[in-house]
């Protein structure tokens, strides 16, 4: 779906980061679960992708940040990767979000 | 995953032509970056963000599955709104929802996505162009059909405005949370079918709450105009605001 527009962004925002002569070999993210990113699908368009860029070693190393609520019943913080997992405190379904839609990239190495 | 370094190995990324070798020292050099990967569609909207607060325009990015009754709801708010109102469509192929707008009333532009199945921010700003917005108060953008895509790309809007329509299901608000978390309100559609279907709105209300505590929430029907009272006020309020 969108992951190839997505997968074109990155190595968009690495290219000018790449110093000249080296090659890019990793490009590390921060994705989020409110991300809305398939991390299956962004892999398999981003492998493509750096084959025809002419970066043909290049891979995603994805790092998985948890999303933080903060319970609105108790005050509990809590962290999780489902958003289907409510309080543990007081199993309250009421809170903020504090983070959790994180897309970035972090880092490359070339 | 390669302890050293955490590359993936072959498997794990689908690359077949991956010949590192593992028990040599990894000569890679790490250069940070920190940088969204939706920076350059973010500048985009901020552009159209300062554009549509210049000219006084209230800004709605409408997302929902297809059919879920989006070009049914705006043909209801084109009745009411006329021509205080313009529409972008985000269409893959046919210009068939801007049509049904045009018809019922208020100006439509077509964005023809080809393919793709999200509008970003940079061909929002290039639709601008093609409307007249002298009479104009506010403008929503029918995104392309899809719970996924359109919700990590920022338009410029004021808010999103999602559609959960009674057919999908009531289980869907988290198997989709990062469209959700997103919304300043919620259209459950399709009211006048809840005789015939199991689905709890107390229920997807709830969970849109826990993704987003401020979400507002209209049981509508763009068929019946059931509870469409409620939208236009609360649409005249942000308009006139
Ligand atoms: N019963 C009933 N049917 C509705 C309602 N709203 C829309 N529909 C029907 O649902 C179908 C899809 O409506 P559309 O307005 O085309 O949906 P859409 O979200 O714009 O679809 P795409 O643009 O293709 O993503 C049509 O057959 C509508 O008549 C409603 O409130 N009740
Ligand atoms: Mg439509
Ligand atoms: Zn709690």
């Amino acid at each position: 779906m969108h992951e190839l527009s997505l997968a074109t962004e990155i190595i968009e925002l690495a290219r000018p980061h790449i110093p000249k002569g080296e090659m890019l070999k990793v490009v590390g993210l921060i994705v989020g679960p409110l991300a809305g990113v398939c991390e299956e699908s962004l892999r398999f368009c981003f492998a493509e992708l750096v084959r025809l860029e002419g970066f043909p070693e290049a891979m995603l190393q994805i790092e998985s940040a948890p999303a933080r609520f903060q319970c609105l019943d108790c005050g509990h913080e809590y962290e999780t990767v489902t958003v289907e997992q409510f309080c543990p405190a007081c199993s309250s379904m009421a809170r903020t979000m504090l983070s959790g839609t994180e897309f970035s990239i972090n880092f490359i190495e070339v | 995953m390669c302890d050293t370094c955490g590359c993936l190995s072959p498997s794990e990324t689908g690359h077949h032509h991956h010949h590192h070798d593992h028990k040599h020292t990894h000569e890679h050099k790490q250069i940070a970056i920190g940088e969204s990967v939706m920076a350059r569609n973010d500048e985009y909207a901020e552009k159209n963000r300062a554009h549509f607060a210049e000219k006084r325009l209230f800004v709605i990015n409408l997302i929902s599955s297809p059919g879920s009754g989006k070009t049914a709801v705006l043909e209801v708010l084109a009745r009411h709104f006329g021509s205080r109102m313009a529409v972008i469509e985000g269409d893959i192929q046919t210009s068939r929802d801007a049509d049904r707008v045009t018809a019922a009333g208020s100006a439509a532009h077509q964005i023809e996505t080809q393919g793709a199945c999200h509008l970003d921010a940079h061909s929002v700003g290039h639709a601008l162009a093609h409307l007249d917005l002298e009479t104009v108060k506010l403008i929503i953008i029918e995104n392309v059909g899809n719970l996924v895509c359109p919700s990590t790309y920022d338009l410029g809007e004021n808010e999103k405005m999602a559609i959960l329509s009674l057919p999908e299901g009531d289980d869907k608000v988290l198997k989709y949370p990062a469209l959700f978390h997103r919304v300043k309100t919620l259209l459950i559609n399709k009211m006048d079918l809840s005789p015939y279907l199991q689905f709890d709105v107390d229920r997807a209300e709830a969970e849109c709450r826990s993704l987003n505590p401020e979400v507002q929430s209209f049981r509508v029907s763009a068929t019946t105009g059931v509870g469409m009272d409620a939208l236009f006020a609360y649409l005249e309020d942000r308009i006139g605001e």
